[in-house]
């Protein structure tokens, strides 16, 4: 009989903190199984082993060849505005910082909100109300950034739970539309949400990611009647790849499902008009190009929808009035803010409302048009210099983050490690290094990091 | 055509079982159920390729649990002429 191994083999091998599995040629190795073993950086080792250079050598074959060269609009910052705000980041004296996918630069407004907080906090003690104040301003200044009425926005703690508190507000039994659509380029935190809420009745299905993309046709083709959500990314994580989400919104709409949007790869170097791109619901959190801190998430909801999502992650901020201090029943907000839990994120709050005003005094649409221009550099220069890029080569349909996978025998976080010996910040994720600039970065500072990045991996 | 997954198990129980998880893990429909002969029971699923994938998987980690596992496979683009096949077995069901 043929031996099958499974996720759950996979899982339990993690568990025992095994580092490989040994199959014999007769076992079957199940797509899941396969894709646990990748995740997990579980060896899947064969008996008779096969040879593993021809797979190494496979790999580094460039596949960027037939590309065209990107053509980037003109505009965004001169160089000029770009030197002034750079006074405003003291790190940037020194380094380059183009991890910005990951936690951007501290800037001196942002710590100077913090600062306000902390010393209201040692000086007047209890200062609730100009806590709360400012909770309510990064609302404000978030349904600013996004074109919505603040009364369509609620704060939370993370995109997980921003996901969640929207998952748990559909009665997942009694509504006849079971299936959520998501897709294989999520941040897989919103996945994890998904799926966790199957026990409820709800059915998910990924749009797959192809050559590093997620196609219209496929949602055409997958989602349905029966489909109450689809939950999708603005821009994928790993390489950059961006969406058309007025087109997403369309195919949705459509087929009278409502759509979800995670914006955290995108918010604060794209504009975003919920009205203009029709969107339903929408997640973003503020540590990345928002140029906050850990903490804070927020989420956006079409006013003529609230009255349907009634969250079962909840508390007391959730409710109509949370002073009131009824026991007996639910009386959930009239607005977005139904979707909130307990005592909001007061520090991270002061940060965001900072950091969103900076992002909304330099303007996404100017900041949206000079990462163009960086990306059209860091693109070019990347498959140049024989690296291998795996981000779209349409300026027009990524954001930010240029991906280089590294080889199979090199280590992506090692390769970040390196790149901080030379006072460049990128990220590390997976088998890819990421290059994510913002307003404040330099065409030649693109030109400095990929080529130490190509002597860091020629090395 | 969709995709088809397969589990076979030697056994009624372990298909059942196999059936059950195939069916909760994700968004896929129970298109048959084949007693091969010599107790050999196959479960076949179709649905787009991930949730097969996922059914297949999670069908074969319960099957072992209860019984015997036999074998599993995917078949991502089945050929047209699998569908008069399938076909021919639902009317046979009904
Ligand atoms: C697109 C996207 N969504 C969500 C997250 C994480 O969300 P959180 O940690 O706030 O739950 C990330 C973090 O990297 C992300 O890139």
């Amino acid at each position: 009989m043929k031996n099958i191994l499974t996720g759950e083999d996979i899982q339990q091998a993690r568990e025992q903190g095994k580092k490989e599995v040994i199959f014999d040629e007769k076992t079957i190795v199940t797509d899941i199984a396969k894709e646990a073993a990748r995740r997990f950086d579980i060896q899947l080792v064969k008996k008779e082993a096969a040879p593993k250079t021809a797979t190494v050598a496979e790999k580094r074959e460039p596949q960027r060849a037939t590309r065209p060269p990107s053509r980037a609009s003109s505009g965004g910052l001169s160089r000029e505005e770009v030197m002034e705000w750079k006074k405003e980041f003291p790190i940037l004296d020194s380094i380059i910082h183009v991890g910005n996918c990951s936690q951007s630069p501290q800037s001196k407004r942002v710590r100077q909100a913090i600062e306000q907080y902390m010393e209201s906090w040692l000086s007047i003690g209890m200062d609730w109300e100009y806590w709360i104040e400012g909770v309510i301003e990064a609302k404000n200044e978030f349904a600013r950034l996004i074109n919505a009425d603040p009364v369509e926005v609620a704060v939370s703690t993370s995109v997980s739970e921003a996901t969640s508190s929207i998952a748990s507000s559909i009665n997942w039994r009694q509504e006849p539309r079971k299936r959520v659509i998501t897709t294989e380029a999520e941040f897989p935190t919103v996945n994890y949400v998904w799926l966790a809420h199957q026990k409820y009745g709800c059915k998910v299905d990924f749009i797959p990611v192809r050559n590093g993309k997620l196609e219209l046709e496929d949602y055409d083709r997958l989602v349905d009647e029966e489909t109450k959500m689809v939950s999708t990314t603005h821009v994928y994580y790993q390489n950059g790849f961006k969406q058309d989400v007025k087109a997403i919104a369309d195919i949705v709409h459509s087929k009278g499902s409502l759509l979800l949007l995670d914006d955290y790869q995108s918010s604060g170097t794209h504009p975003i008009d919920v009205r203009e791109m029709d969107i339903d619901l929408l997640t973003t959190g503020n540590l990345k190009y928002l140029l906050g801190i850990p903490g804070i998430a927020f989420i956006y909801c079409k006013k003529e929808l609230l009255e349907q999502f009634k969250p079962s992650v909840t508390g007391w901020f959730g409710q109509e009035n949370p002073f009131d201090f009824h026991i007996r029943y639910l009386d959930y907000a009239q607005g977005a803010r139904r979707f909130e839990t307990g005592t909001p994120p007061v520090i991270a709050a002061f940060a965001a409302n900072e950091g969103m005003r900076i992002i909304n005094e330099v303007g996404p649409q100017r900041i949206k048009e000079h990462i163009e221009k960086l990306s059209e550099k860091a693109l070019n220069l990347g498959s140049e210099l024989g690296l291998n890029v795996i981000s779209p080569f349409d300026v027009t349909r990524k954001g930010p983050t240029t991906a280089i996978q590294v080889a199979e025998d090199q280590d992506s976080h090692h390769v970040e490690e390196e790149m901080k010996k030379k006072n460049i910040i990128v990220s590390a994720r997976g088998e890819a290094v990421r290059v994510a600039p913002h307003f404040f970065t330099l065409e030649e500072e693109i030109e400095t990091v990929m080529h130490e990045l190509a002597r860091v991996l020629n090395e | 055509m969709n995709s088809l997954g397969f589990v076979e198990t030697k056994g009624f129980v372990a298909a059942v079982e196999a059936a059950d998880a195939m069916a909760k893990a994700a968004n896929v429909t129970i298109v048959g159920t084949e007693r091969v002969g010599g107790g050999l029971v196959a479960i076949i699923v179709e649905g787009d390729v991930g949730s097969v994938k996922a059914a297949v998987d999670a069908g074969a980690a319960s099957a072992k649990k209860v019984g015997e596992l036999v074998s599993v496979h995917v078949i991502a683009r089945p050929n047209a002429a699998l569908e008069d096949f399938f076909k021919g077995i639902r009317e046979k069901k009904k």
